[in-house]
């Protein structure tokens, strides 16, 4: 397995992320897919086909069919337009889709997009709606939430390798740091662990500070192939490899509880088709939708041992100048987390790395970087590596 | 792989979860057992995990008491069920093997992984919704 043709993201785009009020999906996302078009110097007659990740207007906004409608508002006539939907890892999924399209030789140059406008509605609202992407006969029914599952987790983490509640507010006050210097993210406000470990519970042991927010917004990447790449202006970074896997719907199905199984699978085979090992990966995004997944995916991945992360990240290791630079954009937990829009801003972050323009969030000589999607409690995982040219 | 053998087997829509809600509404659990391989699920599945045999009939799973795995206190609960917050979930291994997720009802003082739990069924519930666990008392 592999790409058939060598691919290349040349162009990204992003939108503020946060409560905006009343925009609508389709103008996030024509915001974000027009940036990448620019960024890349593709025009509209370039792009043959677009791949949009999202979870959820149907519920958010009551809209449907959202796969024609954002290239319609983009100006995008009759173009092949699919949307992919895979609870949090739907724009990692559309990235996938749009890899696949382009690698295949179906498409040469490709918009991947993601974007998700989720404050219309209240809190308890939208803790409704996502635990939907549970099992609703088996979990959601029995009154599980999305923190609840994850705190189920974690409290399992913290029985058997013996993290703490410090280790884990220890990675919200990092993303919190680096989000203070990246201008696209939702919260520009320093926290302690002290401050996290006294914010509300949610679903015991995660407090407040122990999740990512509610979020507004939409990003968007221009794909083509690495040999198509040398007629547009944007500077490539190259795919080195694409990997996506499903486990049970359910918590209660798998073998364990203190990490994802889907993870470790997808990173196995990501590194055997990007043909590298763990220690060439210079910075990665992992998906911190709550402070104990940032955790377990670095453990799943393989960067550290199986209750050592925790440690590691309290120590310090993870931030930007750390051995492992884990989610210097500021993560889920602080960049923010507009569900359909995390998979692709994770890429857009990553792309930013290795051209070496992130500005205050440069991580040093960063060539390689990775991210990490995960879809509901794991169910899908969408892993990516990116390899500067 | 034997799927050509299984052909003429009389793999149809399964109405599965029909049957584990009809069972649960009358207070006990039903599962499937695999007639190739022996293996039992809970909730009941069509096709064997472990063997990926399509032959599986639904059969009761008797089990009264379980153990708890994990567990969490849910502070901010979904709209339907805001009156009961903050409440206790958890998965709880049966000690007939199987594992489910549901709402565990006891002292969340006493609450601890590995506590025995009793199953039991909300009666103001209908549907996969009454499932309960009730921590037992130590002693073992
Ligand atoms: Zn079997």
């Amino acid at each position: 397995m592999g790409l058939a043709r060598r691919v290349a993201i040349i162009g990204i785009g992003m939108t503020k992320f946060g409560a905006l009020g009343d925009v609508t999906t389709r103008e996030l996302f024509t915001e974000a897919a027009y940036k990448a078009m620019l960024d890349a110097g593709v025009t509209h007659k370039d792009i043959d086909g677009v791949f949009v990740g999202n979870l959820s207007s149907d519920v958010f906004e009551h809209q449907m069919h959202l796969a024609p409608l954002l290239p319609d508002y983009l100006a995008l006539d009759n173009i092949p337009a699919t949307r992919t939907e895979a609870a949090c890892a739907s724009g990692g999924l559309a990235l996938r889709s749009a890899i696949m399209s382009v690698a295949s030789g179906m498409y040469d140059v490709v918009l991947a997009g993601g974007v998700e406008k989720m404050t219309n509605l209240p809190t308890s609202q939208v803790t409704e709606a996502l635990a939907m992407c549970s099992d609703d006969i088996y979990e959601a029914n029995l009154g599980v939430t999305f923190p609840g599952v994850f705190a189920m987790m974690a409290r399992r983490h913290m029985y058997e390798y013996g993290t703490t509640p410090e280790m884990m507010a220890a990675v919200a006050v990092k993303a919190h740091d680096n989000a203070m210097l990246n201008p696209y993210a939702q919260f520009h406000k320093k926290i302690t662990i002290d401050k996290a470990l006294e914010s509300p519970m949610v679903a015991d042991p995660l407090h407040l500070y122990d999740c990512s927010p509610i979020t507004d917004g939409a990003a968007a990447l221009i794909v083509t192939t690495v040999e198509k790449a040398k007629e547009f202006e944007g500077q490539p970074i190259e795919v080195i490899a694409s990997a996506q896997t499903s486990d049970t719907m359910a918590l209660h199905d798998r073998p364990e509880f203190t990490g994802f199984r889907s993870t470790r699978i997808a990173a196995d085979k990501a590194f055997k088709m990007a043909r590298i090992e763990r220690k060439d990966v210079d910075v990665v995004e992992v998906h911190d939708c709550f402070t104990i997944a940032e955790i377990m995916a670095l453990e799943d991945i393989g960067f550290f041992k199986k209750g050592e992360a925790g440690p590691a990240i309290l120590e310090g290791r993870t931030r930007r100048n750390g051995d492992l630079p884990v989610n210097p954009s500021g993560g889920l937990k602080a960049k923010g987390h507009p569900i359909g829009a995390t998979g692709i801003s994770q890429v857009f972050s990553i792309v930013e790395q290795l051209r070496g323009v992130a500005g205050p969030l440069q991580v040093a000589d960063a060539e390689i970087g990775m991210t990490q999607n995960l879809g509901g409690s794991g169910g899908t995982q969408v892993l990516h590596i990116l390899k500067k040219l | 792989m034997k799927t050509m053998e299984y052909k003429e087997s009389t793999i149809t829509t399964s109405r599965f979860t029909q049957k584990y809600k009809e069972a649960i509404d009358q207070d006990y659990l039903v599962g499937t057992q695999c007639q190739d391989c022996g293996a039992t699920f809970l909730p009941p599945r069509p096709i064997c995990r472990d063997c990926k045999s399509p032959r599986t009939k639904l059969v009761e799973i008797t089990a009264e008491k379980g153990s708890l795995l994990t567990y969490t206190i849910i502070h901010v609960a979904p709209p339907s069920l805001q009156h009961m917050a903050p409440y206790v979930v958890g998965i709880v291994e049966l000690e007939t093997g199987q594992r489910l997720t549901a709402i565990i009802l006891g002292d969340p003082a006493e609450l601890e992984i590995g506590k025995n739990v009793l199953l039991s069924f909300d009666l103001d519930t209908k549907g996969p919704g009454r499932l309960r666990f009730r921590l037992l008392p130590e002693s073992n």
